[in-house]
């Protein structure tokens, strides 16, 4: 069944008192099952991750004879282009399925069509909230992410080399600049957006059959991941062409 | 006493909606007064009105008039869900509930929504006295949709029509997933809301029901309007001869 309301912009931004209450309502309820619960999941993957990368630098570094490059690496390499990447998939695999089949779900069960009859925007009140609460969240993720993954990165480092914690916060701290912050925060932010509002989009577009809410779910994954995908390299392409003024 | 008033007046109807063509056969022409409950035994061609009234079908000829002193035309307004939330109450058949919302939250969601209670208010007094006119016990206010029983769920979503006290209501089979003990308790319920001077609309496949809640009937063999006399006459209608063989055999036995 169609939807009967047509989607706008602002339905993005509640305004009205109710409609806000109830946003603010829906949002912490997303940010609670998308960030907070991660949390360990995040940590524990970003650990892993420091430890095997930073190994692995390390290893080939040594190779090369050129180890002072080892946080330069560290920050161009992981967090600029990896971390990002990770907590995409993660939070593809764990959320955007999730919001996906929970919205299908919804279609199926005439919540949808409730909402629409009780004069409730589902715009408003199911769509921005997961979108905003999605996006908050990948920022989040990826942050912890980075935090586990310099844990490991240190612990890995310290234990082959006796790196005392300071200065290895501080070569990673002397290696990251602006830019990169801001490669970092927009990739995490533009992909969480665009990946959580194509689960809204996906979840919405079932027919009303149950035995489409498995098709629904693969095709906002794979979309996701794609889509997550094209972001990363556009973002990392738009930066070295400006950088370098344009492709060389 | 109320006074009855028209609430809406359907005239020469026929729309396409997301279940069909409505009025294929014949165009929907119907007058429901405040305090007066009709009928449809087509339910299918029912339901079909039902969107056409809460704005989603499209008009194809005639039109619908909702409240004698503020005439609407439905396309002009059917994306106002102001308009319909005040004016339009809706039972479901059975589905519908918020799974992830208690049985309060699900009656309280369109009164918080939209902003019934004044700031700071917080004890859902809309909810709670519909939840109670409807008889849901309060040991289940809290608990959600899929933990309760399905006559449970069906007492909440009429409670969640009628929350906003809108001066229409368009029921989808009440009597569905009703235990048949409960019948009496729902015919009384009907009587109240009459007595209160709600219009009712009434998707039903229940003959005797229709016969013991309706001021009118649509037929569904003629598609003409009936009253509740001429439907229980079996001179007049197949309906009311269903239910004279219905009460004969029941006599028999």
């Amino acid at each position: 069944m169609q939807l009967n309301q047509r989607f706008a912009l602002m339905d993005l931004f509640p305004i009205a008192r109710g409609a806000r209450r109830e946003f603010f309502r829906n949002f912490l309820m997303q940010v609670y099952f998308t960030f907070v619960q991660s949390i360990p999941m995040a940590a524990f993957i970003g650990f892993l991750f420091g430890i095997l990368c930073s190994y692995q630098i390390s290893q080939s570094l040594s190779f090369l004879g050129s180890q002072n490059h080892i946080y330069q690496l560290l920050v161009i390499v992981v967090f600029r282009e990896l971390i990002p990447l990770t907590a995409a998939l993660l939070l593809i695999a764990r959320s955007v399925s999730a919001v996906a089949t929970e919205l299908a779900t919804n279609k199926v069960q005439r919540e949808i069509d409730a909402y629409e009859i009780m004069g409730i925007n589902i715009y408003k009140f199911l769509l921005a909230p997961r979108i905003w609460g999605g996006t908050i969240s990948m920022v989040s993720v990826a942050m912890i992410l980075w935090a586990a993954c310099l844990l490991g990165s240190w612990l890995s480092l310290n234990s082959s080399k006796n790196l005392p914690l300071p200065i290895f916060i501080n070569g990673i701290a002397s290696q990251i600049n602006m830019i990169d912050i801001l490669i970092f925060f927009s990739k995490t932010g533009l992909t969480g957006f665009v990946v959580f509002g194509l689960a809204c989009h996906r979840g919405l577009q079932l027919d009303g059959a149950a035995f489409q809410i498995p098709q629904v779910t693969t095709k906002a994954i794979v979309d996701s991941i794609t889509i997550a995908l094209i972001i990363q390299v556009s973002i990392t392409a738009l930066y070295y062409a400006v950088s370098t003024g344009g492709f060389q | 006493m109320i006074t009855p008033k028209q609430i809406l007046k359907i005239k020469n109807l026929t729309a396409a909606t997301p279940l069909g063509p409505l009025g294929a056969t014949a165009p929907v022409n119907l007058t429901l007064h405040s305090g007066e409950v009709g009928i449809f035994l087509n339910d299918r061609e029912c339901r079909k009105l039902f969107r056409t009234i809460i704005g989603q079908g499209k008009l194809l000829t005639g039109n619908i008039d909702f409240l004698d002193n503020n005439s609407r035309n439905i396309t002009a307004n059917d994306k106002d869900a102001g308009f319909l939330l005040k004016n339009v109450g809706f039972g479901f058949r059975d589905l519908g509930l918020i799974s992830n919302r208690t049985i309060l939250e699900n009656v309280d969601l369109p009164a918080r929504y939209h902003n019934y209670y004044k700031k700071g208010s917080s004890d859902s007094h809309l909810a709670k006295a519909a939840l109670t006119e409807l008889g849901v016990p309060r040991k289940y206010w809290d608990k959600r949709p899929p933990h309760v029983a399905i006559s449970i769920r069906k007492r909440a979503l009429l409670a969640r029509a009628i929350v906003l006290r809108p001066p229409l209501l368009l029921l989808d089979e009440p009597t569905a997933l009703v235990e048949s003990p409960m019948l009496p308790e729902l015919l009384s319920w009907i009587d109240s809301l009459k007595d209160k001077g709600f219009a009712i609309l009434i998707a039903c496949t229940d003959y005797p029901f229709a016969g013991a809640a309706a001021d009118w009937v649509v037929d569904p063999d003629s598609n003409k309007i009936t009253t509740s006399e001429e439907y229980m006459d079996p001179a007049w209608t197949k309906s009311g001869a269903l239910l004279k063989d219905l009460s004969n055999r029941l006599v028999m036995r």
